[in-house]
């Protein structure tokens, strides 16, 4: 039988799952964090909304995206995977 | 101790269920029937080659913007993960990279969604070396760990599921 698990960062819960995690919690309480996830706000470009443990959603900036692991070398190589061999800049 | 009657063809579809299981095709003394069942493999075993593993799944609450570090039930440090979600099927869909650590050689799963890279190989992802660091400590018993990228990161909602194992 599945437990299920809710994972904080601080104030806020990151994400609900299965296997192992934070705090285990109930299959209803699980589902109903399911439902509040899936119903979260919509924001704007340049924000984010973050779910607190009191499952109130808090309006943040983005961070800036780690992109540390793109490289060119990566891109070629997605390309290729795709089967773009060939290409030129525009 | 109580006696019952039981019909005797009640007692014969017993024992070609068990028969059906062992492939055996003697009849089945009534009082080896219990003895017969425990003996039936219950199935559901691993792989050969494979010691352990665990399965669960990940639903982010909210975009990731930085690496998650992703709780699984093995109880030991993993040596291969494999993750899918269901309905992503564009690349940028594709969510992310499974950090793997050192050993696992670099694959690309496009079939099923996940990009599996060893970190910090030559021809792999160029982790500087912090974030390979965080990478390899963030592999234990407990945790693995997948980065994210302006391309690739987990979606808020999608529950992605995922198993983690270990070579015998």
């Amino acid at each position: 039988m599945d437990k299920y698990y809710k994972n904080f960062d601080g104030d806020y819960i990151v994400a609900i799952g299965t296997g192992n995690g934070d705090e285990e919690i109930t299959k209803e309480e699980y589902e109903n964090l399911l439902f509040v996830i899936r119903n979260r706000p919509t924001a704007e470009p340049g924000y984010e909304y973050k779910l607190r443990t009191d499952l109130t959603w808090e309006r943040v900036e983005a961070p800036p995206v780690e992109d540390e692991d793109a490289t060119e070398e990566d891109y070629i190589a997605a390309l290729a995977e795709l089967g773009v061999t060939s290409y030129e800049e525009v | 101790m109580a006696e019952y009657m039981i019909q005797g063809e009640t007692l014969t579809a017993i024992a070609d269920a068990i028969r059906g299981k062992t492939g055996g095709a003697s009849p089945i003394d009534p009082a080896q029937m219990a003895a017969e069942i425990s003996n039936i493999s219950a199935g559901g075993g691993l792989p050969a080659g494979i010691s352990a593993v665990s399965v669960g799944t990940y639903t982010p609450a909210s975009e990731t913007t930085s690496s998650a570090k992703i709780p699984h039930g093995l109880g030991d440090v993993p040596n291969f993960v494999v993750m899918y979600a269901d309905g992503l099927v564009t690349s940028a869909d594709f969510a992310t990279y499974i950090c793997a650590f050192a050993g696992i050689p670099q694959l690309l799963e496009a079939g099923v969604g996940v990009r599996m890279y060893r970190h910090g190989s030559a021809n792999g992802s160029s982790f500087n070396n912090g974030a390979t660091l965080a990478y390899e400590s963030a592999y234990t018993n407990t945790t693995f760990m997948v980065a994210q990228s302006s391309s690739y990161k987990l979606k808020a909602g999608t529950t992605y599921k995922f198993v983690v194992g270990k070579f015998a």
